[in-house]
């Protein structure tokens, strides 16, 4: 079989963590750290603006001016300004006379050819490192790159929200119990693991538990809606569905108990490279070495894998062998494989495109 | 002279090697690999240097320098390529803003333009739009145009109205950070095109082309499609992942392989006088290209593809055309569930039976919009059809292909089919231009592979009885005869470079092929052979599950000579669709404050399978 670079999907406990964090798309900013830079997990790397409503106001034609001239020499305000809303954006300095006051508070974004362009401003996105670690990239404008050493676990879709906070396993007891506890679950503030699917009582119980944040392996995919308007991220491991967590990412997490995590719920966009993902600052034991991205990851027989699609979804495996020939599936299709073997002595052929290198 | 060609898809990156062999261009070589704008590479140049040793290792050529240069003009030693050209069809498409005078007019015309590469419309401004300068301003601003495309007004004609939406435009875009900019392609009033370069000056880069409606009566917009290729060039340099990178490294730039398709097609039908059609269904994007001998139709759609716009492409046709290709029930929730996960793991190809019909399903309710759009009509006719993409040449049996190809556009009549299983396509519509002898050779030495020929018998079939008689006479051999009972496939074999004479006789009252009860035609083979269609036309109209259970894998099993995989019967039996988030139970929006409990009942175990009980460290120690 010729050379594979399978798709990788890291669920690490002890990795490099190479962790891009960059300001919304639609968000102009400033990076506020430089290379080489050591960062906290609450330290603000970028600070940034959506773009808000942009305001024309036509000075000209209020003053019922004849040029542009005549306007400037009225002007109060420059590019840039902030003002407040009913702040006199031209007219004569004395305070007498006819003023032309500025309709919103915002910025003054353009002045000229008669017109005072004034934009709305949003609320400042203080964008945090998420992780303790070192600056290796500024990307200007956007965020950073932060290279920290830890465990990490990437999931394949979020709602969009991020949490910084402790994890909690959901345990034998399930979350729905919590709701007739009201006061000082042991949910309240944490990020909660599932081990099954997210139901849409378990989003509703979460919300009135005050948690931090939600871990679970799938969900319906009809439940987005529903994920999407909720305060607390929520991240999904495995995809949409009734896939319940792995057993081996499960043990993660229950090592990791109480310990901080940040859940980046980074909601994928269609042409988004970005992922989310959970990550906590650990540091290496002993002779534990951390393991490193590899870009140049080839496909090999010991892997460890994850199985995507079909009756097998969400299982993890080792890879036995890549045989040379194209392998006929049940399903009638022919394409090339892996042979890999699960739990249990349990040997399947695997599509190559349906692996997942976990790290 | 040899060609190094690389095609940047969503999921994969291909790499051609086209040289001449005997003072003949051929295809000599070819590569794949996956496309590396994901974890954990985010660089397309990483692809480039994988796909290129892999064609190194299958060519025993050597293509770069030792620092990853591709070498060009090819050297002494046959290392290298004399011509070297990327094109991409992957990632995010150009995001462009229209601005026009009237929209049945100069913005129609500026849409056309437009729609032969990847460009999602993002706004359209103009006249009638019932909007103040303010609500044009924002329209601009919040509206992240890679690239701004003004037209309006014919040559000579009024100018104040243009030179109004220029006055926004030039505000607007002076509000955008510096490194946003988009590029300016202004195709309207040539009069007016230095006042364009004068508004613009400082505020952003601008290509002017010529008018793409100098009159009312005239269209004119390859002077603007030139300009949009210009754009997308800047665009790619400009979009993160490496293309910057890739731009600089192709003495062309990246251009869309989107153009190889209507390039390609319009060759083939002036060149046969022939209706050609080229499909191809990808995972971000859909093409379809309509040839005449006179002229190309075409659609290119970048929010309809089976993998990254599986979920748009769902939006678009409504669950209810899936199921129509499902021979089983599935609820909604199954269907979208299924959808989902293909947009987040583009790749993943299906591994069981059901999987495979719900790709399936996308896959032909996607190119049954592309049919859609430009009016081909549900069983359509035409002498050949060419089908690229993974989603039809990765089923690992030519037979199968075919069978999606057929149906994916409801063909009828007599089609020579063809697959482009190595994105020749692409390729060769990048060289057309420069290297037109190349396209040529190479589509005439079987570029593309010869799937074979069908004869799709159109209307409503009688299930079980006699449809067609077909007699096949080749010289040297014995004439034989067959017979195709109606909702059934026969294959015939027919090699490749193998021709025969037909004359069909089409049985069984409001039947026909190419509009006649009896023809005589001349027919190609293929790796397939002769494929005598009788199911009839339209497909599976006004189909239960349980009827498209007994059919659909059937006509799997006739035409790939595999065993039919039958459907269980419990697939078959009604289920009941989940139940929705009620409106009542959806909080407004729940603040973290809001506590207690919702009063409902809590929720019933939902059965699922149990993963594997092994841990990380097993698995990493095998």
């Amino acid at each position: 079989m010729s050379i594979f670079y399978p798709e990788q999907r890291p669920a690490h406990k002890l990795a490099v963590i190479q962790r891009e964090v960059t300001l919304p798309v639609d968000a102009s900013g400033v990076v506020t750290v430089i290379n080489d830079q050591r960062v906290d997990v609450r330290d603000v790397v970028a600070r940034g603006l959506v773009p808000g409503k942009f305001v024309v106001v036509d000075a000209k034609a209020f003053f019922k001016l004849k040029t542009t001239a005549e306007v400037d020499e009225l002007l109060l305000v420059s590019v840039d300004d902030e003002v407040d809303e009913l702040k006199p954006l031209a007219g004569q300095n004395s305070g007498r006379g006819k003023r032309l006051f500025s309709p919103v508070t915002g910025r003054v974004a353009s002045v000229g050819d008669g017109l005072i362009v004034v934009e709305q401003l949003n609320a400042v996105i203080d964008l945090e490192a998420g992780l303790r670690g070192r600056v290796t990239e500024v990307k200007a404008g956007r965020g950073a790159l932060i290279e920290a050493t830890g465990t990490q676990i990437q999931g394949v879709w979020g709602n969009g929200g991020r949490a910084i906070a402790v994890i909690a396993n959901e345990g034998q007891n399930p979350i729905e119990s919590a709701k007739v506890d009201m006061m000082g679950s042991r949910f309240s503030s944490a990020v909660i693991v599932l081990r099954r699917p997210v139901t849409e009582e378990i989003l509703e119980v979460a919300a009135s538990q005050n948690v931090a944040g939600l871990i679970a392996p799938s969900m319906s995919v009809d439940l987005v809606e529903l994920a999407h308007i909720q305060p607390y991220p929520v991240m999904l491991i495995e995809g949409f569905g009734e896939m319940r967590l792995n057993r081996a990412v499960a043990q993660v997490f229950q090592d990791l108990e109480g310990m901080q995590v940040t859940l980046d719920a980074v909601q994928p966009e269609v042409w988004d490279a970005r992922r989310p993902e959970a990550v906590m600052n650990v540091q290496p034991k002993g002779s534990d070495v951390p393991a490193r991205p590899s870009p140049n990851l080839t496909l090999r027989a010991g892997m460890a894998v994850r199985v995507v699609g079909g009756d097998y979804s969400g299982q993890l495996g080792s890879v036995v062998n890549l045989p040379n020939e194209l392998v006929l599936l049940d399903n009638g299709l022919r394409v090339p494989c892996a042979l890999v073997e699960l739990g249990g002595d349990q040997q399947i052929y695997a599509p190559l495109t349906n692996l997942e290198v976990i790290g | 002279m040899s060609i190094l060609a690389v095609d940047f898809g969503s999921v994969h990156t291909r790499a051609l090697l086209i040289d001449q062999v005997n003072g003949v261009y051929q295809l000599v070589g070819f590569a794949r690999t996956r496309t590396t704008d994901d974890f954990p590479v985010q660089n397309v140049t990483v692809g480039l240097g994988r796909v290129l040793n892999l064609l190194s290792d299958t060519s025993g050529r050597n293509f770069t320098n030792p620092d990853g240069r591709v070498i060009s003009p090819e050297l002494p030693d046959r290392s290298g390529a004399d011509t070297f050209v990327v094109t991409a069809s992957g990632g995010r498409p150009l995001r462009a803003l229209v601005v026009g005078l009237m929209p049945s007019i100069s913005v129609a015309s500026a849409l056309k333009a437009l729609s032969n590469t990847y460009v999602t419309v993002v706004e359209t401004l103009h006249l009638a739009d019932g909007r103040d300068f303010e609500g044009r301003l924002n329209a601009v601003l919040h509206a992240y145009p890679d690239v701004v495309f003004i037209v309006g007004g014919t040559d000579g004609g009024a100018a104040t109205p243009v030179l109004e939406l220029l006055h926004v435009m030039r505000l607007s875009l002076s509000l955008v950070d510096r490194r946003r900019r988009p590029t300016v392609i202004y195709a309207g009033n040539a009069a007016l095109g230095q006042d364009v370069i004068t508004q613009f000056e400082g505020v952003a880069e601008v290509l002017i082309a010529e008018n793409v409606r100098p009159d009312m009566k005239n269209e004119s917009v390859s002077s603007a499609r030139a300009m949009l290729s210009r754009a997308f060039n800047r665009y790619a340099e400009r979009r993160g992942y490496g293309f910057a990178e890739l731009a600089s490294l192709a003495p062309s730039g990246v251009m869309p392989s989107a153009r190889g398709y209507v390039t390609i097609a319009g060759y083939l039908a002036q060149s046969k006088r022939e209706r050609v059609i080229a499909l191809d269904v990808g995972s971000g994007a859909s093409i379809l290209a309509v040839a005449h001998s006179r002229d190309t139709d075409f659609s290119i759609r970048t929010d309809l593809g089976v993998g990254h716009n599986a979920q748009s492409l769902l939006d678009a046709v409504g669950i209810d055309e899936i199921r129509h290709w499902l021979p089983f029930e599935a609820t909604r929730s199954e269907v979208r569930n299924y959808t989902a996960n293909k947009a987040l793991r583009p790749s993943v190809i299906p591994s069981n039976l059901r999987e495979l019909y719900l790709e399936h399903a996308l896959l032909r309710a996607a190119a049954g919009v592309m049919g859609r759009s430009t009016g081909l009509g549900n069983a359509p006719e035409a002498d050949a059809l060419i089908l690229g993409g993974a989603a039809f040449n990765d089923t690992g049996n030519s037979g199968y292909t075919a069978l999606l190809g057929l149906d994916a556009l409801g063909m009828s009549g007599v089609t020579r089919l063809y697959s482009d299983p190595y994105g020749l396509t692409a390729a060769l519509g990048a060289v057309a231009a420069s290297r037109s002898e190349a396209v040529v050779q190479v589509l005439d030495e079987g570029g593309y592979a010869e799937l074979g020929t069908a004869v799709c018998v159109s209307g409503r079939v009688r299930p079980d009885k006699p449809v067609l008689r077909v007699s096949l006479e080749q010289p040297g051999h014995p004439i034989r005869e067959f017979t195709v009972n109606g909702g059934h496939i026969q294959v015939i074999s027919l090699g490749i470079g193998e021709r025969a004479k037909l004359k069909i006789r089409v049985l069984g009252g409001g039947l026909e092929v190419k509009g006649k009860r009896s023809l005589k035609v001349e027919v190609m083979g293929g790796v397939v052979g002769l494929i005598l269609d009788g199911r009839g036309r339209p497909l599976l109209q006004h189909t239960t599950p349980t009827q498209r259970a007994d059919l659909m894998p059937r006509w799997v099993a006739e035409i790939t000579g595999d065993e039919k995989r039958n459907i269980p019967a419990e697939w078959l039996k009604a289920l009941n669709e989940p139940k929705l988030p009620s409106e009542s139970s959806r909080p407004k929006k729940v603040s973290r404050r809001q506590r207690g409990g919702s009063g409902r009942s809590k929720s019933e175990a939902v059965p699922v399978a149990e993963p594997s009980d092994v841990s990380l460290d097993d698995l990493r120690n095998g």
